[in-house]
C-alpha cells in the first residue's frame, strides 16, 4: 500500500458491499482494499444487519436488484432502525430510472449511482466524498 | 443464466417492451462494468502487458455503455442517469476534437484511412463537454468507418458567431433517397449496412439531438460513392465572438 494512501478519507474506514454479483463485488472490494479500506460483503438482509449491527460500518454500498432482497426494503429498514439510520448508503445499481432514483433518494439514500457509468477511479473518489 | 432469467421475465403478464428495455439494459451493464472495471485494474498494473490493445478494449466498453444509455434514452424510458445532466462547462473545442481522433487511433489504423485536422482559431464553447465528446466521436467514427483506405478531412472555423465544424470524408456517400431519413432514429443506409452490420442507426438521431440542445446546427451533404460532409455549427462564448 503506498504512504499516500492514508490521506485518502477511505483509508482504515470499513464498507459494507451489499452485492450479489461475485465478479463486480471482487473487483470494488480489490479497488477498495488497495485504498487501504477494510471491506465486509453481504448478499441478504440477514447478513447485512448482522454486519451493521456488529461492526461500526461508515458506509454501504447498497445494490438494488438482489435475488434474496429488494435494496429499497434493505434501506428503509436501515433508515428505520435508530442503531443504523445515520450510516451513510450508497445505491450502486445498473437501475436509473427516474422513478428508482426518487425512490432511492426518499428512502434517505446519500448517493444513487449507476455502475456501469463509474470508472473504478470515479466510483472511489465518489466513496471518498462521502467519508470526509 | 442471465438469458434464462430475461425469458422468463418476458413471458410474464404486464411485460411490456419498455420494462424490456430496462431489463436488458440492467443486465448489460452488469456485464459492461465487470468487463469495464476488470481491464481498468489490469491496466493500472505498470507491469500489464498488451496495455495498449486492452486500453483501446476498454474504450469499445465504454462506447457499448454509452449506447445502451442511448437506447434507453431514445426509447423515452425517463431515464435520469448523471449522463443526461447537461452540465455548462467553458472549454476548448480544439482540444476535445485532438482527443478524440487520438482515442480512435486504432480505427484510423484499421481503417488504412487517413485523418487531418485544420485548426482555423482556437474556440472556446459552453455546454456539457461528454455528450459533445460523444456527438463528435460518433461523426469522426462515421466518416472513418465509411471511408475504408480513404481520407477523412476536420476543420474548425469562425462563422458569425458560431464554430463550424466540417467533417469531409472520401469514404461510400449516401444516396439521395437515404440522406432524406438520415436524422430518422433507427435508421441506417442500404450501403452502410454493408460495410458495418453491427452498427445501431441510433448515432445521427442523438447527434441533431445534441446539437440542438447545444443551440447549434447540423447539415449533411452526400454523393453515392465520393463521400460525405457533415456541418456542425455550435455557437462561440458570447465574450469571444
Amino acid at each position: 500500500m503506498d504512504n499516500e494512501n492514508k490521506n485518502n478519507s477511505i483509508f482504515g474506514k470499513k464498507i459494507l458491499i451489499v452485492e450479489d454479483d461475485v465478479f463486480l463485488n471482487t473487483l470494488l472490494a480489490k479497488k477498495l482494499l488497495e485504498m487501504g479500506a477494510l471491506i465486509y460483503s453481504a448478499k441478504d438482509m440477514d447478513k447485512m444487519f448482522e454486519i451493521l449491527k456488529k461492526e461500526k460500518i461508515d458506509v454501504v454500498s447498497l445494490d438494488i436488484l438482489l435475488p434474496e432482497m429488494n435494496g429499497f426494503e434493505a434501506l428503509k429498514k436501515i433508515k428505520e432502525d435508530p442503531t443504523t439510520k445515520d450510516i451513510p448508503v450508497i445505491i450502486l445499481s445498473n437501475l436509473g430510472q427516474k422513478n428508482d432514483v426518487d425512490m432511492g433518494i426518499k428512502l434517505g439514500a446519500k448517493k444513487f449511482l449507476i455502475k456501469a457509468l463509474y470508472s473504478m477511479d470515479d466510483l472511489a473518489e465518489q466513496f471518498a466524498e462521502i467519508l470526509k | 443464466m442471465e438469458d434464462n432469467n430475461l425469458k422468463t421475465k418476458v413471458q410474464e403478464p404486464g411485460f411490456t417492451k419498455s420494462t424490456f428495455l430496462t431489463t436488458v439494459a440492467h443486465q448489460l451493464r452488469n456485464l459492461l462494468a465487470g468487463a469495464r472495471w476488470s481491464i481498468e485494474i489490469a491496466t493500472k498494473d505498470k507491469d500489464c502487458p498488451n496495455k495498449e490493445i486492452l486500453t483501446e478494449g476498454l474504450n469499445k466498453i465504454v462506447h457499448s455503455i454509452d449506447i445502451v444509455g442511448e437506447i434507453l434514452k431514445l426509447s423515452n424510458n425517463d431515464l435520469v442517469g448523471e449522463e443526461i445532466e447537461l452540465k455548462k462547462d467553458n472549454f476548448i473545442l480544439n482540444d476535445l476534437v485532438k482527443k478524440i481522433i487520438s482515442n480512435l487511433n486504432f480505427l484510423i489504423q484499421e481503417k488504412g484511412t487517413t485523418i487531418t485536422c485544420e485548426e482555423k482559431g482556437s474556440f472556446e464553447i459552453n455546454g456539457d463537454e461528454k455528450m459533445l465528446g460523444m456527438v463528435l466521436t460518433n461523426v469522426f467514427d462515421n466518416a472513418l468507418r465509411y471511408s475504408p483506405k480513404g481520407k477523412v478531412f476536420i476543420s474548425l472555423e469562425k462563422e458569425d458567431s458560431f464554430v463550424k465544424i466540417t467533417v469531409k470524408d472520401t469514404g461510400i456517400g449516401i444516396s439521395s433517397s437515404d440522406l432524406e431519413h438520415i436524422f430518422q432514429k433507427f435508421f441506417r443506409g442500404e450501403n452502410a449496412k454493408e460495410i458495418d452490420p453491427n452498427e445501431t442507426g441510433v448515432g445521427l438521431y442523438t447527434t441533431k439531438k445534441i446539437v440542438e440542445m447545444f443551440g447549434g446546427k447540423i447539415a449533411i451533404s452526400s454523393v453515392l460513392n465520393k463521400g460525405t460532409t457533415v456541418e456542425i455549427s455550435l455557437p462561440l462564448l458570447a465574450n469571444k465572438v
